[in-house]
């Protein structure tokens, strides 16, 4: 009994340790500089030019609004949500479809496919031929165009992780419903899908990430400032603001809120898609 | 009622297959094809009407370059140091955060936030951390390592290593997402098995925990290589390439030609970037996958 408790001792004193170490490292590394930034938002202008992590003497909160107007940031995360949204719908609802003909139909199409779109995963894409094809179809300088792009370069992984989940998916299913008399579009969108969800919404938080993340798109397609999405917005703001980094900070923090809600809201399911989708494949 | 043969009698249509590859096909492959054939041609922005085969002089100009070999350079050195950082660092966070820790879902969600803030933005906030008083520097100060504190991003031997640094800081916690997801794979009996056969933590590591986690393992090593030698975005946002030329990689190259309007030299170039990747990917997953066991 005794041996017992020391034992449960020893596990606590160990975990105790553990937590102090982590919380320790992630202070330095993660939440310092994280807080220089927040703490600098709320500085005067002559305050944030120090670069200091100290306390503000007066709390600007307008900052994030001055940045928010100076910024022209509401066109910025306009233009950001409309390539957002559409871009995660298109992704993630043909990703699944095809997935779902891939892991399903067991053809050589379908096999073909799978690794014809596992190859996009490792291709760059080619900035001056997609420049003139975009240009061709009147789509250069267009959020429509940029949408496009963005969906090309991430559809190869998201189709792979949902080929990886549909596995884990009993085949009997669709068979039970097949006899039922099931058509192919029933079958998908009222049995399938909502047994996908797990991975539906590790998917749009992926999707959301990378076209919050990549810039480069805008940058090689969009010339038109009133195009560009919001981070963009916040490095032109930053141009004409050069040292005032108090206004800088509140509109890069401005530019992380949308993205980090979508993170908040699926972060419940992003492990558990993560386990069974893209560790299967 | 007629009753279906299994498998033979039901087909899955393959209209659910067209909407994905069309886009696929027209806006990545085409391109990419297309880039392929241009990469042998004079095309340049004033001669889009007449363009003609020219062989291998392209590639020829691009071996005459003089910072050929520091591009190359800096992209396999970026490639390396962040394809090491991340995924140890991203290994070590996901085995401390999968143990019994005080708010660990919380240290989970700040480890990943960085994940979430544009490299453009993230770049602004890197130039402040690394500027001559800036964060960093300040720290170092105050702890008496005076001598460290250097102007980082104005050093060409130092600046890559700067570039490398917000790439580790930023995406370790994608890893450890990863990491964690495969851990969760892991049976605890396994883990119980091995305490009775009186295995040490490092024993456990090595025969049941790395094994097991090998597939996320496998991922992010691919991913991380793949995406080392596209480097492009975080560069432009932290050094421009700069000082002078010191942090230019193959894909600053190309963007650079996009700009002048040398659009056989750019294609010529993103070639060599796609060769480059196959012929260190293919391999990469015939190896990997023999390392791979199943439950």
């Amino acid at each position: 009994m005794r041996s017992l408790n020391a034992n449960k001792n020893k596990k606590k004193a160990k975990s105790i340790v553990m937590s102090v170490i982590m919380w320790v490292l992630v202070l330095f590394v993660y939440i310092i500089p994280m807080y220089f930034v927040i703490i600098n938002s709320l500085k005067n202008k002559v305050e944030s030019t120090v670069l200091s992590i100290a306390l503000p003497t007066e709390w600007r909160f307008d900052n994030f609004a001055v940045a928010f107007t100076e910024g022209k940031m509401l066109q910025g995360l306009g233009n950001s949500l409309f390539i957002a949204v559409f871009v995660v719908i298109v992704t993630v609802l043909f990703s699944a479809l095809a997935a779902f003909y891939i892991q399903r139909s067991n053809t050589k199409l379908g096999n073909f496919t799978f690794y014809f779109f596992a190859l996009g995963i490792a291709l760059p894409i080619s900035v001056i031929t997609t420049f003139t094809l975009l240009k061709t179809m009147h789509l250069i300088n267009t959020l429509i165009g940029a949408s496009f792009i963005y969906i090309a370069m991430r559809m190869p992984l998201i189709v792979f992780i949902y080929v990886g989940f549909l596995k884990t998916i009993p085949k009997e299913l669709d068979e039970a419903a097949i006899i039922d008399g099931c058509g192919n579009f029933r079958l998908f969108f009222q049995i399938i899908s909502p047994l996908l969800k797990p991975i539906t919404v590790t998917s749009i938080v992926l999707v959301a990430q990378f076209v919050w993340n990549s810039f480069d798109v805008i940058l090689y397609f969009i010339q038109s400032s009133k195009k560009f999405t919001l981070p963009l917005s916040v490095y032109t703001f930053a141009g004409r603001y050069t040292t005032q980094w108090n206004l800088i900070f509140a509109g890069a923090i401005i530019s992380v809120i949308p993205v980090l809600i979508v993170y908040l809201l699926g972060q419940k399911h992003i492990v558990a898609g993560l386990t069974s989708g893209a560790l299967k494949a | 009622m007629l009753k279906r043969r299994k498998g033979a009698g039901y087909r899955y249509s393959v209209l659910f297959l067209l909407p994905a590859l069309t886009i696929y096909l027209l806006f990545h492959i085409g391109p990419t094809v297309s880039g392929f054939y241009y990469s042998f041609t004079n095309w340049t922005s004033l001669n889009s009407g007449n363009i003609r085969f020219i062989g291998l002089v392209q590639f020829k100009r691009l071996l005459q370059l003089d910072y050929l070999g520091l591009a190359v350079f800096n992209t396999l050195l970026f490639t390396i140091t962040t394809t090491f950082f991340k995924l140890s660092i991203g290994l070590l966070l996901a085995l401390g955060l999968n143990q019994a820790i005080k708010g660990r879902t919380i240290l989970r969600g700040i480890i990943f936030t960085p994940t979430l803030i544009n490299n453009i933005v993230l770049g602004l906030i890197f130039m402040t951390i690394l500027a001559p008083s800036g964060l960093l520097n300040n720290f170092l100060r105050a702890v008496g390592l005076d001598f460290l504190a250097i102007s980082w991003l104005a050093e060409s031997k130092v600046a890559m290593y700067c570039v490398s640094f917000m790439e580790i800081w930023k995406w370790s916690g994608q890893m450890m997402l990863i990491f964690l997801a495969g851990l969760q794979g892991v049976p605890g009996v396994l883990y119980e098995a091995a305490d009775i056969d009186g295995a040490s933590s490092l024993q456990k590591f090595r025969a049941v925990t790395f094994p097991l986690i090998r597939p996320a393992f496998n991922i992010n090593l691919l991913l991380s290589v793949i995406w080392g030698i596209r480097v492009f975005d975080v560069v432009f946002a932290l050094t421009h390439g700069g000082p002078g030329r010191a942090t230019e990689t193959l894909n600053t190259i190309v963007f650079e030609s996009l700009g002048k309007g040398f659009y056989g030299f750019g294609s010529a170039v993103n070639l060599i970037i796609v060769v480059i990747i196959v012929f260190i990917s293919i391999p990469l997953i015939k190896g990997l996958r023999r390392g791979e066991v199943e439950l």
